[in-house]
């Protein structure tokens, strides 16, 4: 009998153990829940949690920002989505503005960030390219941007002088540069085609300097086919520059991506100004360079406009959003630029560049890019697209890039997702 | 002369023999020695060349990982659902498995057979329902929250084993004991339970592993990093669009495969003695 | 199943808390999905229901036709490399005199690594750029028109995210079988070899026909992992490229959890419960039958 007792006494402890998840909380503290997607000890992840501590040591402790961080993106979303699902929104979620985002706004979930912004006068803090990025279709806006980038073709120089090539100004150019450097034997792009986006990029480009962002805007809401003639240009953009692709570039990581273009195995590489400390000792010693995306020649968008965009965006739960954390929102609008300019970052929010930090001259450079950006930027397909194309034309991509599907079959499969989702 | 030959032939058979087996111990055994490597290359150099050894091996990703200090509060998370979920699912399919295997009662056949459908059913299924579930009760974040499935999924192929394994305790012998005076506990307590200690071994060394790998249901029933578990610790090193630091990563796999190594090293003749007693008697 | 103890109370006792927990973690959550499989859900809002809608999408949708024939070339490649290399290595073993044990235990191995830290290194060994370990064999060996980027080629992608998962278990079913045929009488299989069988057929005629109740457990499990198979897949390749390496669980967490469309992904999760019940039942009713 002895065993059976120590069996239900070791059987009973487990239970009600596994049952104290230990969290006590004191009445008077606030706590605001981030549910965030930003990478652990990344900037902004650093930036956001100094002026917590900050902002909840001027408060005697009486406020804290828990930040719950998942970095991964797939499994960030399946989070978000589940906790959503499940009735539980987060106070503070980070999200893009995407048709999942405008259900959520349908719903009155989420707080009017425009709105916000003008009635506390930090509209016009911001870059406005930054936020425009996160507005709808309709000029509306859910999403507060921490974040701002460019992105741009990074090139290695050496191999460009070795086979006498120009920095490209047009698609053509471009493209007669990539089979320059292929009949040679070097591989012309490096591409991460493991995360999707930036195939995804390519088919873009064409759509965006004849009509700016209309051509997706049409395309998603039905308006526009995948097969009407721009469309074609765009699938046989990506077919062409795709054969220019590194070799198995659908298997290919972004780490690996960006060491071949990094150990010169690869001469071009597509990425924004958020890897700029991976590129800046190749560019400080003069075998690195960037342009940015090239022209057509009866392009209705100018050479300053291209694919900008101001991420991941933080988004409020309007059930919980109160005075509270209004006034911390605020304070972080108040106190962010500065701090996050400080850590070499391109900031949304306008600041003087703090003169205690040396900026590199590669900074000052995108920062003046930047400056002289145009009024219309490219803005990803994946941020418009429904949930369900989307799915499909990332996988379809790299088969249309590879060689693997013909035209017409991606055409029909973009079109009929998009025809379901519309119906 | 022929003699000769015949001990030849021989000795060559005894070399192919043990070519095949070494090879196919290297295949095994190579992904360790990998992860090891890739541990102590800087992320760059991994990428760049993923099968060299490593040109200049640093522990710097090691130093990382510890510095930041996460991954021993993620390991103890994955130390307490490992062992709430063993000691639940050895408890619960023990005793089934007894019920089952030792009782005369005619709804054993359907019961067993309905137990046993749930080795079939993939595992992702439960996640939108128990989330739900989870966030009405308010226990996401709990280790009940993961100790839950992994118990439910464990539980039909344990009580397999144990029924396989009781059911070679003659009857007799428990015959015998009623006819001294022991109830069912004491018979479950007295005779069943020490003789089935392999199996309890099997079993705890199976499904620590699984379970300590798990990570669909953390993923999912989790959010608080103050409440992660190892393998989804795994995934803190994940940079800005996607940009994974795998020297990192390598690095806190290493950390985290140690302690089902140790496990398994340690247990490891009772594992196979204990699939033969639990395996070999269906 | 012919215990003999009737004491009802001390059964239901031993039996109800196990159950209990069963029903919850396991069978309340299909119940859940099977009801879900008949709404249309985003999971934002109410849910609709479309009664059989999604099961007549389902069997218009030529990626779950798709998915659902990767899945058996999968099941195929996984159940092979994990019954036979499995069992010629345990048969292997039972002729070895010395270290047995440290064989066997180092071949126990893989099954320890996280299924994270393989995936990444079976995508780098499939590659090209820069050179995996499949590919420098290949050259090495005189193949070098095969080297290619397995997980990028829509023809080899396949049976590229199979063979991880095949080989991550062939050593624990390895240690299974050869458990079950060290626990033979050795006098069985003197009688054979007395009776004038050589080796091979005592293996064939003998031993293998007494593990057979083991053999057919252990391809119950191995089926059934197959076609539940989900982790490695998705870490590799997602289903890509396009989906030419999806499967019905990688699809079924796609449709869920990427596209929001919990219903319909639910409505894939109950064919798979259903799928896997009929190939278990065909098992059982094959290798019943052939007893007699």
């Amino acid at each position: 009998m002895k065993k059976a007792l120590l069996f239900a006494t070791v059987l009973l402890t487990a239970v009600s153990m596994i049952f104290a998840s230990g969290s006590s909380e004191k009445d008077d503290v606030t706590t605001v829940t981030w549910f965030a997607s930003r990478p652990l000890g990344g900037e902004i992840d650093t930036t956001m949690r100094e002026i917590a501590a900050q902002y909840s040591a001027e408060h005697d402790g009486k406020w804290v920002l828990e930040v719950e961080t998942t970095a991964d993106r797939p499994s960030y979303l399946q989070r978000l989505k589940t906790l959503i699902a499940g009735g539980n929104m987060p106070d503070i979620i980070d999200i893009d503005a995407d048709p999942y985002c405008q259900e959520l706004v349908d719903a009155g979930m989420l707080v009017d960030v425009k709105q916000f912004l003008v009635d506390n006068d930090r509209y016009d803090d911001f870059q406005e390219v930054a936020l425009r990025y996160q507005e709808f279709e309709d000029g509306s806006m859910y999403t507060l941007p921490l974040e701002y980038h460019i992105e741009m073709i990074w090139y290695n120089k050496a191999i460009f002088e070795q086979y006498g090539l120009e920095v490209p100004q047009t698609m053509d150019e471009w493209l007669e540069v990539c089979r320059v450097l292929d009949e040679n034997g070097i591989t012309p792009i490096a591409v991460d085609g493991v995360d999707r986006w930036p195939v995804l990029r390519y088919m873009a480009m064409i759509p965006f300097r004849y009509t700016g962002n209309q051509y997706i805007l049409d395309l998603r809401s039905g308006k526009a086919s995948m097969g009407d003639d721009l469309g074609r240009q765009a699938i046989e953009f990506v077919q062409e520059i795709g054969q220019y692709f590194n070799d198995g570039f659908a298997a290919t990581d972004y780490a690996t991506a960006q060491s071949m273009f990094l150990d010169g195995k690869a001469a071009m590489y597509y990425i924004g100004d958020w890897e700029q400390r991976a590129m800046l000792e190749g560019y400080e010693n003069g075998t690195i360079d960037y342009f940015l995306m090239p022209m057509t020649p009866d392009a209705n968008t100018g050479a300053n406009e291209y694919c900008a965009n101001s991420g991941i965006g933080l988004a409020f739960n309007a059930e919980t959003f109160d005075e509270k954390t209004k006034d911390f929102i605020l304070y972080v609008i108040d106190n962010y630029g500065k701090i996050y300019a400080s850590k070499q970052q391109m900031t949304p929010i306008k600041t003087e560049l703090p003169e205690d930090v040396e900026f590199s001259d590669l900074y000052k450079r995108i920062a003046a890019d930047m400056d002289a950006f145009g009024t219309n930027f490219m803005k990803p397909w994946d941020t418009y697209l429904d949930p369900s194309t989307n799915t499909i034309i990332q996988d379809n991509i790299l088969l249309l890039a590879s060689g693997d599907m013909d035209a017409e079959t991606f055409i029909n499969l973009i079109d009929s997702s998009i025809q379901d989702y519309v119906n | 002369m022929e003699n000769k030959q015949y001990a030849a032939i021989k000795k060559i058979r005894k070399v192919v023999f043990a070519l095949v087996i070494i090879t196919f111990l290297i295949i095994q055994l190579y992904p360790i020695v990998w992860v090891f490597m890739a541990s102590i290359k800087p992320t760059t150099e991994l990428s760049a060349r993923p099968f060299a050894l490593p040109e200049a091996p640093t522990f710097e990703n090691y130093r990382n990982i510890f510095a930041k200090g996460d991954i021993f509060l993620y390991l103890w998370n994955s130390v307490k659902v490992t062992f709430f979920s063993l000691i639940l699912i050895m408890a619960f399919s023990s005793t089934m498995g007894y019920a089952l295997s030792k009782f005369r009662f005619r709804i054993n056949k359907k019961l067993y057979s309905f137990l046993t459908l749930g080795i079939m059913i993939p595992v992702q299924i439960t996640l939108i329902p128990l989330f739900i579930f989870y966030s009405k009760m308010d226990i996401l974040n709990t280790t009940f929250s993961l100790v839950l499935p992994q118990v439910g999924f464990a539980i039909p192929l344990s009580v397999m084993l144990f029924v396989n394994f009781y059911q070679f305790v003659p009857n007799e012998l428990i015959e015998a004991a009623t006819i001294d005076g022991c109830s069912p506990y004491g018979i479950f307590f007295k005779i069943m339970m020490p003789m089935a200690q392999n199996t309890f071994i099997t079993i705890a060394s199976m499904y620590s592993i699984l379970i300590w790998n798990d990570f669909i249901f953390a993923n999912t029933f989790i959010s608080k990093s103050s409440a992660k578990t190892v393998a989804m610790g795994l995934k803190d090193y994940v940079g800005a669009f996607g940009n994974v630091d795998w020297g990192l990563t390598f690095a806190a796999i290493a950390v985290s495969i140690l302690p089902p190594m140790i496990v398994y090293f340690l247990l490891n003749k009772h594992v196979t003695a204990g699939m033969a007693a639990g395996a070999t008697k269906g | 199943m012919n215990g003999i103890l009737k004491d009802k109370k001390a059964y239901l006792v031993f039996l109800v808390p196990g159950i209990a927990f069963y029903l919850f973690a396991v069978f309340y959550p299909i119940i859940d999905s099977v009801r879900l499989s008949f709404v249309e859900w985003g999971g934002i809002g109410p849910e609709k229901f479309v009664g059989l809608e999604n099961f007549a999408r389902m069997f218009k949708d030529h990626v779950f036709y798709e998915s659902f024939f990767n899945n058996i070339i999968y099941l195929v490649i996984v159940v092979a490399m994990q019954l036979l290399i499995g069992l010629l290595f345990a048969v292997l073993l039972t002729y070895m005199n010395k270290h047995v044990s440290l064989v066997k235990t180092l071949y126990y191995v893989p099954c320890i690594i996280t299924t994270v830290a393989i995936g990444q290194m079976f995508r780098s060994m499939y590659a090209t750029e820069p050179m995996g370990l499949f590919n420098i064999i290949l050259d090495a060996v005189g193949l070098d028109n095969l080297v290619r980027s397995w997980l990028a080629d829509i023809n080899t992608v396949l049976p590229a995210v199979s063979f991880p998962e095949g080989w991550r278990f062939t050593g624990m079913y390895m240690v299974i079988y050869y458990a079950a045929l060290i626990s033979i009488d050795p006098e069985v299989s003197e009688a054979a070899e007395i009776d004038g069988a050589n080796a091979w057929q005592t293996l064939w005629r003998v031993k293998i026909p007494m593990i057979k109740p083991v053999i057919v457990l252990s391809l119950t499990m191995c089926i059934t992992g197959a076609l539940r198979g989900f982790d490695i897949p998705y870490l590799l390749t997602n289903g890509g490229p396009g989906n030419s390496s999806e499967l019905m669980s990688t699809y079924m967490y796609k449709q869920a959890f990427a596209s929001n469309k919990f219903g319909y992904g639910s409505a894939i999760a109950v064919f798979i419960i259903v799928e896997s019940i009929l190939a278990v039942v065909i098992l059982r009713f094959v290798s019943g039958r052939k007893k007699d």
